[in-house]
């Protein structure tokens, strides 16, 4: 069971260093404003790092290695290390409801464990990758197998504001881009880990408004996970205040079993009293099969709180909804999710998240499942 | 403007309120909708990882797992197994999903 229980979770292991709960809460309107990346996410830029150590944590110096040895201007490096303690709860046999049981197990394992590079060459063309170890695996395979690249792309950039274009391997930018894959509206819609695609993208990074639109194809140089397949995506956002967002975003992809077209709408809020950023998401999804049986329609929905009552804590809570087939009842799932964050200093987090969800909601025979999770994150 | 947003309610109304009719899935079904998003992920049983050697996003390799590896998957999604796993550990299956599964066994679990 413990196997089976780390290798499911290593689903929560992600690419680090996206929180969107940081944009508008800390001032900074554009998630570009702290990550090289036009959409965020993946290595942060200097000024990320010093809103790192002066914004974010409750102190210390940001810098790489903590500003014993600064990179020239035209490199950019990083690492980055994850731990966690996991507790699984849950009930087994929904039915029925007097032979229930329940499990309770707990591990020890790496999350992540990556290596960051960026090079700036004649000004505006760039090259990032990220580098690590994929970490549940069949055995037989050599470490060489186990090396993963989740990012790796080339990019010209007109500057910090403006145009860009970048091609290679990425998420194609969609949503509200959350770092815990675990959610419904990552794992379920195509942002699972390692289901990253290889991309052609371009699009517009203003302070008040943005615009990504993405060719995107299945990882066809290692075995793609999940649906695969290929497809366009697009994502826009409009900041009318220093304290609100809203986007919209849609992606289509044909993979060899089933067609997915999903949209959805995103709003982001920060209220400057309470020091409460409000995250919320919802996508409509059609999702039909080849030869299978009739389509299906699908509902993925996200509703979050972050409180940042001083510098170096954060509160959050989540609800959570996936209805997987929305004429069928009986298969949806909810959860409610809470999490405790504490930066103490700059390059360190320790967190502690726990997570109910009640699975076949609408039916009589819901199942309830709990994790507790306990993470240290330190970055380079 | 109002033909369109007439079809899309038409559309919303006949996707939520019918059940589609599942009472013979195909293992073409099972598979894409059932099997791939919720045990082909990337730390447990897609191509790339193949925990315990099983290839559950490739259908044919997945067709044998649920025919010949496993006949008995069920008990193993309802955490009934004589191991006391329940699979997807994270992410137990909703049992109307499991009762589709079962209705393809009552089939003959044919490969179509």
């Amino acid at each position: 069971m413990r196997a089976a229980l780390v290798c499911a979770v290593l689903g929560a292991a992600t690419s680090a260093l996206a929180y969107p709960q940081f944009q508008l809460s800390t001032g900074n309107v554009r998630c570009s404003q702290c990550h090289f990346a036009p959409a965020g996410g993946g290595l942060i830029n200097g000024y990320g790092r010093s809103e790192a150590g002066d914004t974010i944590s409750a102190g210390g110096d940001g810098r790489f290695l903590h500003g014993l040895w600064e990179p020239p201007s035209w490199l950019g490096l990083g690492a980055d290390v994850r731990v966690a303690g996991l507790m699984v709860h849950q009930s087994q046999d929904p039915q029925p409801a007097e032979n229930h049981t329940k499990t309770t197990d707990f591990e020890v394992f790496p999350m992540l464990a990556d290596l960051y590079g960026r090079v700036q060459v004649a000004g505006q063309f760039s090259a990032s990758v990220t580098l690590g170890f994929r970490g549940k695996t069949r055995p037989e395979q050599s470490a060489a197998a186990r090396l993963i690249s989740r990012n790796h792309y080339l990019m010209w950039r007109e500057g910090p504001t403006g145009w860009y274009v970048r091609a290679g391997r990425f998420y194609a930018p969609y949503g509200l881009r959350l770092p815990e894959h675990t959610a419904y509206i990552e794992r379920f819609l195509g942002f699972d880990v390692l289901e990253e695609s290889y991309n052609v993208s371009g699009g517009y990074v203003g302070d008040e408004w943005e615009l990504h639109l993405t060719a995107f194809t299945a990882d066809f140089i290692r075995e793609s996970v999940g649906q695969g397949g290929s497809g366009g995506a697009a994502y826009f956002e409009h900041r009318p205040t220093q304290a609100l967002a809203w986007g919209a975003q849609a992606r289509v992809s044909a993979g060899s079993e089933t067609t997915r077209s999903q949209g959805g709408l995103v709003g982001k809020a920060f209220l400057d009293g309470p020091r409460i950023l409000l995250l919320a998401e919802a996508d409509l999804v059609r999702e039909t099969f080849k030869d299978a049986g009739p389509g299906r329609w699908q509902l993925a929905g996200y509703l979050g709180a972050a409180w940042l009552p001083v510098r170096g804590w954060m509160v959050q809570l989540m609800l959570e909804r996936w209805d997987e087939d929305l004429a069928r009842s009986g298969v949806a799932r909810d959860a409610i999710g809470a999490e405790l964050q504490w930066f103490p200093t700059a390059h360190v987090e320790l967190s502690l998240y726990g997570r109910l969800q009640v699975i076949g909601t609408g039916s009589s025979d819901g199942s309830p499942s709990q994790v507790v999770l306990l993470q240290a994150h330190y970055y380079l | 403007m109002r033909r369109l947003a007439l079809c899309a309610l038409c559309a919303l109304a006949g996707a939520c309120g019918s059940e589609p009719d599942l009472t013979h899935p195909s293992w073409r079904y099972i598979h894409a909708a059932i099997v791939v998003p919720n045990c082909a992920t990337s730390g447990c049983h897609s191509t790339l990882s193949q925990t315990h050697g099983f290839d559950l996003q490739n259908r044919d390799t997945a067709y044998q797992v649920f025919t010949i590896g496993y006949p008995d998957v069920t008990s193993l999604l309802r955490g009934k197994s004589p191991n006391d796993y329940r699979m997807p550990p994270d992410q137990p299956l909703p049992e109307a999903d499991i009762e589709l599964i079962e209705r393809w066994y009552a089939d003959g679990a044919q490969d179509n």
